[in-house]
């Protein structure tokens, strides 16, 4: 008799260890019954895991991350209720329809939340990481306009060299759009002599006329070669003084499953349950 | 001792042994093919962990609280649904065939990709469980049909006297030059200018009806509609129908069963609409004349499925879930 109930238990073990799904308590509760049928409250568990689950359990990890990193959570829920505000300011007597859209004010609410939490880990990605990152991004506060003829562009380029204002320069020599001061780095979207210029000169200043040929595709597929007359502007290369808008620079270059991952890494991840690996690796491959 | 005499007394040793070998085995020859990762499950104080961040874990209880309060109501009517569907109508060997065919069909049209996007937007696993929607589909569409078919005189009564519903076929004779010019009353008015073989095409069409051929069999060798290989079957159609161009729906009306309706031009050609039934009993297979009936009315399209439940003895046991539920679809508190 012993003999036969170390087998079993030995088998018992063995069924144990090779289990790969997670299961709730009191898992054969039915939750629905009646008629042979018995729907367990695990069953339950495992269909509801058919509703976007990928973003549940996203929402869980940045809940962790924030504690792991030891966020204020008091000052995290201060901040969404200040956004929830500001919200309800701005759209007034449309705000519950506008609300509506993202499912309530409840959902709105963990949206921003969770858009919040993500921010936050980004930017502390982008602190732990900023030697690398201005490396890479090579990052300068700048303004970059162009001009379709070089007669334009060489008026500008005469009275930047009079000492005349960037933007009243612009002006004067025919540009009318609007002027912005950006912050521009290697992976800005300008033509390889523009990027050079940033890249290469580390002062404050103004460029000469920077010549480049955008090559464009008309409606019939031939292809178009366009000539563009840039003039650039640096006016900081502190990143300390534009630090905020480089950040945002970064969080739209940068995706931020990647930015989780490497804190899944660091704080070592580990999953247990078969479902949720096989949905959620693909998305965080720090999780396995 | 000899070693038969070891084996003998020591077999239960010698068995756990080799089950302990067989394990190790399989477990080495799944690596070594770089199978699938494997998860192992773990227990930490009672409950089940589905991940843990260093000292930060989730365990599967809290996600099922988490689940519950986020779809809790809408996978449990899912299923509610489709358990009492299955328990009231029986699956036949033509249902399942039917669901085969519409899965392949759905998955040759969108992919799996798509597919497996589509099976998660209504709560299904992935495209492996397209089989197992449309047998559910066509099952919640029996189970609603018969309800109405049971309270006939309440719902269908009405809405076939003010709808005039009907099944219809149809052809097609396309002709590529159309003018089109607003009448008095401000509706467009479409004239064909047909090429000779158009023309002849119509005339051929016209005297083959004439002379009493089948419908379906001109409409399968004549006509340039997507609907030719099926006896130019379109299916349901009543005066609510907004799928039809004016000019259409206007001669659908028309006609009763087994009549034909004249020559009429549309934007796309010539057109003949045959009236294959006013039967309602034949409209219930239509999931369009069940819509038309249902509607939006939540309360009306749940009461087959309540209805059946408590015929059947099947009830929802949490009792939190089965309140917010019964407010959603009975419109009453529980």
């Amino acid at each position: 008799m012993k003999k036969i109930f170390a087998i079993l238990l030995c088998l018992l073990f063995l069924t144990a260890c090779s289990s790969n799904s997670a299961m709730v308590t009191e898992k054969s509760e039915a939750i629905i019954s009646g008629d042979g049928v018995n729907y367990t409250k695990q069953d339950f568990f495992d269909d509801m895991k058919n509703n976007d689950y990928t973003s549940t359990i996203a929402r869980a990890i940045y809940e962790d991350l924030a504690i792991l990193e030891g966020y204020d959570m008091e000052e995290i829920e201060n901040d969404v209720e200040k956004d929830l505000n500001d919200l309800k300011e701005e759209y007034g007597d449309d705000f519950e329809t506008a609300a509506s859209y993202y499912g309530g004010e409840e959902v709105l609410k963990e949206s921003i939340r969770l858009s919040n939490l993500v921010e936050k880990l980004s930017n502390q990605y982008f602190e732990d990481n900023e030697e690398s990152l201005l490396e890479e991004y090579h990052p300068v506060l700048g303004k970059a306009i162009y001009f379709d003829d070089l007669d334009s562009a060489n008026k500008m380029l005469d009275l930047l060299n009079d000492g005349v204002d960037f933007d009243k320069a612009a002006k004067e020599a025919g540009y009318e759009e609007d002027i912005v001061s950006e912050v521009i780095t290697d992976k800005s979207d300008l033509p390889y002599e523009v990027k050079s210029y940033f890249n290469d000169t580390n002062e404050v200043g103004h460029s000469n006329v920077l010549a480049s040929v955008i090559t464009s595709t008309d409606a019939d597929g031939n292809s178009i070669d366009t000539n563009r007359y840039y003039l650039c502007a640096i006016l900081d290369t502190d990143v300390n003084n534009f630090k905020e808008d480089f950040y945002i620079v970064l969080s739209e270059n940068y995706d931020s499953d990647t930015i989780i991952d490497s804190y899944l890494s660091k704080y070592d991840v580990e999953v247990y349950d078969q479902r949720t690996y096989d949905l959620v690796h693909q998305t965080f491959e720090a999780f396995e | 001792m000899d070693i038969k005499d070891i084996l003998k007394r020591f077999w239960f040793v010698f068995l756990i042994a080799a089950i302990f070998v067989v394990f190790i085995g399989v477990y080495a020859v799944n690596t070594i093919q770089n199978q699938p990762v494997k998860i192992t499950a773990k227990e930490e104080n009672g409950s089940y962990l589905i991940y843990s961040i260093g000292d930060e874990s989730l365990t599967a209880d809290d996600l099922y609280d988490e689940l519950k309060e986020s779809y809790g109501v809408s996978t449990l009517y899912r299923k509610f649904d489709e358990l009492v569907c299955d328990k009231a109508i029986k699956t036949t060997s033509e249902m399942k065939d039917l669901a085969a065919n519409q899965a392949a069909y759905f998955l040759q049209q969108y992919g799996e990709e798509e597919a497996d996007a589509q099976m998660q937007s209504l709560g299904y696993g992935s495209s492996e469980d397209l089989d197992e929607y449309f047998l559910y589909a066509q099952k919640s569409q029996m189970l609603r049909a018969d309800y109405l078919k049971a309270h006939y005189d309440e719902y269908v009564a009405p809405y076939v006297e003010e709808n005039n519903p009907k099944i219809i076929s149809h052809i097609l004779i396309k002709v590529a030059d159309i003018t089109e010019e607003e009448n008095e009353d401000g509706e467009t008015v479409y004239t064909a200018n047909p090429t000779e073989e158009e023309k002849a095409k119509l005339d051929e069409v016209v005297q083959a009806l004439e002379n009493g051929e089948d419908f379906a069999e001109v409409a399968k060798e004549y006509s340039d509609d997507g609907s030719a290989s099926s006896g130019g079957l379109l299916g349901y159609f009543d005066d609510n129908n907004s799928t039809y161009v004016k000019s259409f729906k206007n001669e659908a009306m028309k006609v009763n069963e087994g009549e034909t309706s004249e020559v009429f031009t549309s934007e796309y050609g010539y057109h003949i609409i045959y009236c294959n039934s006013q039967n309602v009993d034949e409209f219930y297979d239509y999931s369009e004349f069940l819509e038309a009936i249902y509607g939006d009315d939540v309360i009306l399209y749940n009461a087959p499925l309540l209805e059946k439940a408590e015929e059947l003895g099947i009830t929802i046991n949490d009792a939190e879930l089965k309140e917010q539920l019964m407010s959603e679809i009975s419109g009453e508190e529980e």
